[in-house]
Formats: structure tokens, sequence, C-alpha cells
């Protein structure tokens, strides 16, 4: 097998997956759609800016709506809960510490269940104050409390996604380090470059490091986030030089 | 004093005609509210995020598994594979920086990229995100709870 | 002499409880025109302004709310629709429900166990030319511990002096459940004050 045919199965699956993506992109978004609050959010702007109908009449019925769509937002939030666990769970962990961070944070979703469904009893009982205050309450709750614990899940699944973007990059970069050393006729501006994606690579792994320490901690997701990006940002650098790389080396590689 | 006429006698209780005035002048000064025909709400348009473009980057990953996991001496160097794991590292940078504002749908995102393979162009991912909606445009659940906390007219 | 000026005041009271040609002036006030609302501010607003005062106790806090009815009545206009209720009825509901939204509010705001009293009676009565003060403290404050339903029928029928057939229809329900009404909330206001 040689380098020909790897390119030509290469450019073949290139091919069939962007082809094949379409429709899958298509189908996807509505197979994952089980929550719809458009059409009930829209039924009630509707309403609220109907300056035909009676005053009070509008009134009652927009307390009635309004009851409808809290109903459905909170139903909403406990598939997303939901849907989040799912994907929490899926995620394979290795790694001990995080494995633990998994459970907890595991547990404060069924929190979040939890207190999604309190809430939503009780709701059909409401006047239009009692209404607003809960939609305020759970949104205030949201902004404070679930949006940690999303933040934490999706960081999480981020960090140990990405590991396998690091031993790619590793893998690659000790077979290049490999050719190098190997190849006489490496130049000297190569063997630079080498370095130069060494000291990427190794700031990189770093970063990543610095990334699961701070997932474990109780800090802001925003602060794992940032270490996540930076680590990224540092792993694209290396790929800079394994393109440089690459291009001074097939120059004298021999065929 | 018997109890109907204490009642009646509340007949006598009159609001301050300073304020009466006052009051007055203010109400026939707010505008009303005209009643029109086919009035419709605002309605949510969302723009669908486009189809994967880079979803090639996974696959050369993939696809480099097959054939034995790690490069070869000649794969090591091939510039195809190299440009495709750089990208699906971009598509993750664009996806961390997505993250700040929403990390449920950036996640639905994410794994949708990296488990099932569907994925999103990493230069739409940031469009329409400001104001949390959906990446399908659809309302959000923070949107439809601050529409309900909103004063009514 | 003295029954001819009874039935003569009744005879009046009645007559006032709608306005002249109402339903001409409302029919105008829907299309727009500020000088017909404005005869159905002057008659009803004395009104309204009774009904919540005697319910809230305050005021300043019956002002406000009595403004506030008239406002929403104001621009919400154009979009009324006699249903072949009185347009005092209409008028009565929006109040009704500036109330309830006021006590939601205060509730959330104070616990009312720790307010004396006393506050809330002694500035409304204190205002008017009501003689014998003392005894009006004692009947607003056991109005104001009735039920809204009682409240509302007892104020149209024995202050505002509506007959049974017209507060029915202001409040919506049948005469018979008006009497019942009335008799259970006389009883009771009766059975508070002894």
């Amino acid at each position: 097998m040689n380098k020909s045919f790897f390119k030509k199965i290469i450019f073949l699956s290139i091919t069939l997956l962007l082809v094949g993506a379409f429709p899958f992109n298509t189908i996807a978004a509505e197979d994952t759609a089980v929550c719809n609050l458009t059409n009930k959010v829209a039924e009630l702007n509707n309403l609220k800016n109907n300056n035909e109908i009676d005053y009070i009449e509008k009134r009652d019925a927009e307390l009635e709506l309004g009851k409808e769509v809290l109903l459905e937002t909170i139903n909403c939030a406990v598939q997303e809960a939901i849907d989040l666990k799912t994907e929490l769970i899926k995620t394979s962990i290795k790694d001990r510490g995080l494995a633990d961070l998994k459970t907890r944070l595991s547990a404060d979703i069924d929190q979040a269940i939890n207190y999604y469904r309190i809430n939503q009893g009780g709701i059909r009982d409401l006047d239009s104050l009692g209404l607003k205050k809960l939609a305020q309450k759970i949104l205030d709750w949201r902004t404070s409390n679930y949006n940690y614990i999303a933040g934490k899940v999706a960081n999480l699944i981020s960090w140990t996604n990405n590991q396998e973007l690091f031993n790619v990059a590793e893998n690659r970069f000790a077979q290049i380090t490999k050719i190098t050393d190997n190849l006489e006729s490496s130049t000297d501006k190569a063997k630079f470059t080498l370095r130069e994606a060494e000291n990427s690579l190794s700031e990189a792994k770093q970063i990543n490091e610095q990334a699961r320490t701070d997932l474990i901690s109780f800090n802001a997701p925003e602060v794992s986030l940032d270490l996540i990006q930076k680590s990224l940002e540092k792993l694209s650098n290396v790929y800079n030089g394994f393109s440089a790389l690459s291009e001074e080396l097939n120059k004298i590689l021999p065929e | 004093m018997e109890l109907f006429e204490l009642l009646k006698k509340l007949n006598n209780i009159k609001p301050d005609p300073e304020y009466v005035e006052k009051s007055k002048r203010v109400i026939f000064s707010a505008p009303q509210l005209m009643p029109e025909s086919n009035t419709w709400g605002r309605v949510m348009i969302g723009i669908r995020i486009g189809a994967v473009t880079s979803l090639a980057a996974i696959a050369i990953i993939f696809v480099s598994g097959l054939f034995g996991g790690k490069p070869s001496s000649v794969s090591a160097l091939d510039p195809v594979a190299i440009r495709a794991e750089a990208q699906a590292i971009d598509i993750q940078i664009e996806l961390t920086k997505f993250g700040y504002d929403n990390p449920t749908t950036t996640l639905k995102m994410i794994v949708g990229q990296i488990t099932s393979g569907k994925s999103d162009s990493p230069s739409k991912v940031g469009e329409n995100q400001t104001d949390e909606s959906t990446s399908t445009g659809e309302v959000s659940i923070n949107q439809a709870l601050e529409l309900l906390t909103e004063e009514n007219e | 002499m003295a029954n001819h000026k009874v039935i003569r005041n009744q005879l009046i009271g009645i007559s006032l409880s709608t306005l002249d040609g109402e339903e001409g002036i409302v029919k105008e006030a829907v299309r727009g025109d500020a000088s017909s609302f404005g005869s159905l501010y002057d008659h009803y607003q004395p009104r309204i302004y009774r009904f919540i005062l005697i319910k809230v106790s305050r005021k300043e806090e019956a002002e406000d709310l009595t403004h506030q009815v008239f406002l929403n009545a104001w621009q919400n206009i154009r979009s009324y629709k006699n249903r072949g209720n009185p347009f005092s009825s209409w008028l009565y509901k929006i109040a009704r429900n500036q109330v309830i939204d006021y006590y939601r509010t205060a509730r959330e705001e104070s616990s009312i166990e720790d307010t004396n009293p006393e506050f809330f009676v002694t500035p409304a009565v204190a205002h008017t030319n009501l003689d014998k003060n003392l005894e009006f403290e004692k009947v607003l404050l056991a109005l104001r511990h009735l039920e809204p339903g009682y409240q509302d029928v007892i104020i149209m029928r024995f202050v505002e002096g509506f007959s049974i057939k017209e507060t029915a229809k202001i409040v919506n329900k049948s005469e018979g459940a008006v009497k019942l009404i009335q008799h259970r909330g006389i009883n009771k206001l009766k059975a508070m004050l002894s």
C-alpha cells in the first residue's frame, strides 16, 4: 500500500462524509428537539400585542396561557437537565479525581430536576403576580445554580474529549522527532522548528493539567473553561510547527 | 348607630378634589391602546446552523486509527492529515469561546461533534447566540422565563 | 313625610347607579371621544375610590389604585365590548384585580400581624366628615376582614345603594346568589361587631 492509496482513501472519506453530513445534521436538530416552547411563546406574544380583545378577557387569557408557558418551560428545563446527565454518564472517565467530580455533578443534576419538579406543582393556582414571581425565581436560580452545574459538566466532557487530541498530537510529535533524528539531512531550520513544537506541546500539556486541577476545584466554570481554551490554543501552535516541519522534511525525504 | 345606617353613611366618603383633578389630567394625557387587525406578536426566527465542513477532521483521525492508530513514518508528515488534526483543534477552540454564554447548548455541540459525528461549522457557532437562543433558533428556556417576568401593559 | 323622603332618596340612589344615557356615552368613549370618557370618569371615580378605600383602608393607597383603575380603563377602552353587563361591572372588575395585586405585594413586603390595625383604619376615616369615628372605624375594620366576595356585595348594596338586580349584573352572579351572599355577609359583620 503506497502513499497515493492512502491519499485516495482519505479523499474518499472526506467526500462521503461531507455529502453524508448534510442530512445527518438536519435530522439531528429535529431528533433532539423534545421541547418546543416557540409555538406557545409566540401565542403568548400574539396575545400580549392584541389590542382588539377586551382588557379583562385579555388579562385572564394571558394568565392562563402564561401558566401553560411556565409549565412547558419547566418541562423543557427538566428535559435539558436529563439530557445533560445523559451526556455526562456517557462520558468515560478514567481519571479518579474527575470520576468523583462526575459523580458529584450527576447528583447535582438530580437535585436540579427535583427543584424544577417542586416548583412546577401549584402553578395552576397562581395569580398573575405569583406567576411573574415564580418565573423570576426560577430564572435567578438558573443563573446562579444551574449555569454553574451545566458549565462544569460541559467543561468536564470537553476536557475529557480533548485528551484524544493531545494523544494524537503527542504521537505525531514522537514520530516526527524520530524522522528528524534519523534523517541525516535534517536542516537546522527543521530542528529549530521541532524544538519550538516541543516547547508548545509541553506548555499545552501543562495548561491542560491546570485545567484538570481547576475542574476538580469549586471555582467558577469560567476559570477552567479559560484554561481549556488556552491549552487548545497552545496545541494549535504545535500543529503550526508540524505543518512547517512537514513542508521542510518532505522536500528532503526520499520518494 | 345601626349597622345599615353606618354602612349607608360610608357613602359620604369622597376623594380629595385636588387628587381627582391631578389624576384626571395624568390619565387623559396617557396614550390609548389602539385595536388593530392582524396584529401579530414577535415571532422568534432562528437561523439553522449550517452543515458540517470540518467533520472530515474527525474522519481523518478515525481513518488513521483504522490503519494502525499511530502515524507511520509516511503519514507522520502527511500535510492533509496534519491539517485535518489542526482543524479539529480549531473547532474545539471555537466551541469553548461559545461556551461562555451558553454551556448547555455548547455541550450539545461538543458532544454532537465528537460522539455522533454531527457538528456545526465553527464560523457559524458563535452566530445568533448573544441572546441565548438555541442552535436551532428556537425560544430558549431563559427567554421564555424572561417573557413571563415582563410587566404587563 | 319622612317615609316620602326615604323613598325619594332611595329612588335617587337607584337612578344614580348608572349614568343617564350611559349606553350612548360608553359607545362614544369606545370610539375615542375623550369627553365621553370624562363623563364616565366623573360618575364612577368616587364610587371606585370608595370601593377600594373600604378594602385597603389607606387613603394614599386608595388614591394610587383608583388612579391605576382609570388609567387602565382609559388605555383599554377602545377594546371594551358590551356583553350585556353594565359598564360599571368592567370598572369594578379592574378595581378588584388592582386590590388583589396590592394585597399580594403588601403580604410580600411586610407581615400584617406586625402592623397595628389602627394604622390601616384611622387615616381612612380621619379625612372624611363622618361623625362617631370610633363606630365607623369598627365597621371598616370588620369589613376589611370579610372575604372579598362578601365585601363586594355589601359595599354595592348598602354603601352604594345598588339594587339586587344591579348588584347581580355588576358582580356577574344571579340575583339569588347575591341575596345569599348579602345575608351571610351581614351576619358575619354583625358577629364581628357584637
